[in-house]
């Protein structure tokens, strides 16, 4: 029996519904890093080599949108902010891997995680040194970081730099 | 329109607004799932609401500890987190302070707040900036805690606070 066209039309589209529903759960269970995720990894921590430590800010609006928003709370939330700050030195030779990479490092969604350790002098005993930690979380948005957090805080104007 | 095509529309606003809520929503496994429940516990439920009574059933006793102001194990958190008195406050569904993000991957839950404190350089105003608290969970038991502290530092939510009104917030 030939079917009507616009029944198979509604058939093949009640097949792919369900075929979709049932893929949902299966993604859902796997707690791999999805491909999409996976190359949000890759090409913040690739950011983070050529243009915040290296300083090629040539490259920032390769990785970054134009109205990207930083809540750092010492420069402006904007990118001229940005390549101001990061540009403020002439470039250096990008380095093939990161020599101080984060101890963790992970996305989810649109989101990208980055986890570093440091040490600093003991502020209680000076002759000693003391292990902290900060973030840098990036938000991706059609395939640039869009905004960026972190856990600084604001320096005072007169505040000794360590 | 064409029934057919009535679907078909159907079908299409479906996968749209399904699929912006997969964005937002971050699908969880279940275990995923269950690590965002544990560590919540203590992220809202023992640090908001001051529910210190659960910390034995929700923290590992030898929990790891990278905040440099905090003691380690499960007795340094209760007695830094003790050490002024607070009743615990009845819990809410939701949060006191609502994290900008919670962002669960495998054993790691990480929760990121805006905070303001009074701005060092001119203290007549307050300035915005960012805390996060990254949990490792394991067998039911939160395992080991990060989060942005420097030594000597005072915690994020209790740093001295201008007068409002606050600065105008970002975007």
């Amino acid at each position: 029996m030939r079917l009507p066209k616009w029944k198979k039309c509604r058939f093949a589209a009640t097949l792919a519904l369900l075929l979709a529903a049932a893929c949902g759960p299966l993604a859902a269970q796997s707690k791999t890093p999805t491909p999409q995720e996976q190359a949000n990894l890759k090409m913040v921590l690739r950011w983070y080599r050529e243009v915040v430590l290296a300083g090629h800010v040539d490259l920032a609006r390769k990785y970054m949108a134009e109205d990207y928003v930083d809540h750092d709370p010492n420069r402006q939330p904007t990118l001229a902010s940005f390549v101001e700050h990061f540009g403020g030195k002439p470039p250096r030779p990008i380095a093939p891997t990161l020599s101080h990479p984060p101890i963790r490092a992970y996305a989810k969604g649109d989101y990208v995680v980055l986890l570093w350790e440091w040490e600093d002098k003991d502020p209680a005993n000076p002759s000693a040194m003391y292990k902290y930690n900060s973030f840098d979380i990036v938000r991706i948005q059609n395939g640039k970081i869009q905004e960026h957090w972190d856990t600084d805080r604001k320096t005072p104007p007169d505040a000794a730099r360590q | 329109m064409k029934s057919s095509r009535k679907f078909a529309v159907a079908l299409a606003a479906m996968a749209i607004g399904g699929s912006f809520l997969a964005a937002q929503d971050f699908k969880l496994s279940p275990l995923e799932q269950k690590n965002l429940e544990i560590a919540t516990k203590e992220i809202r439920d023992m640090n908001q609401f001051h529910h210190f009574d659960l910390a034995p059933q929700y923290i590992a006793p030898d929990y790891i500890q990278h905040n440099p102001n905090v003691p380690p194990g499960l007795d340094g958190y209760v007695k830094y987190m003790t050490r002024f008195p607070r009743d615990p406050e009845p819990l809410t569904p939701g949060w006191k302070v609502t994290p900008v993000v919670i962002l669960t991957s495998g054993d790691l839950v990480l929760y990121l707040f805006d905070r303001t404190a009074q701005d060092p350089a001119d203290p007549s105003r307050n300035y915005s900036f960012n805390s996060v608290d990254l949990l490792r969970v394991e067998n039911g038991l939160v395992r080991e805690h990060w989060d942005g502290a420097k030594k000597g530092q005072l915690p994020s939510n209790q740093l001295p606070r201008a007068p409002e009104p606050v600065n105008p917030p970002r975007q």
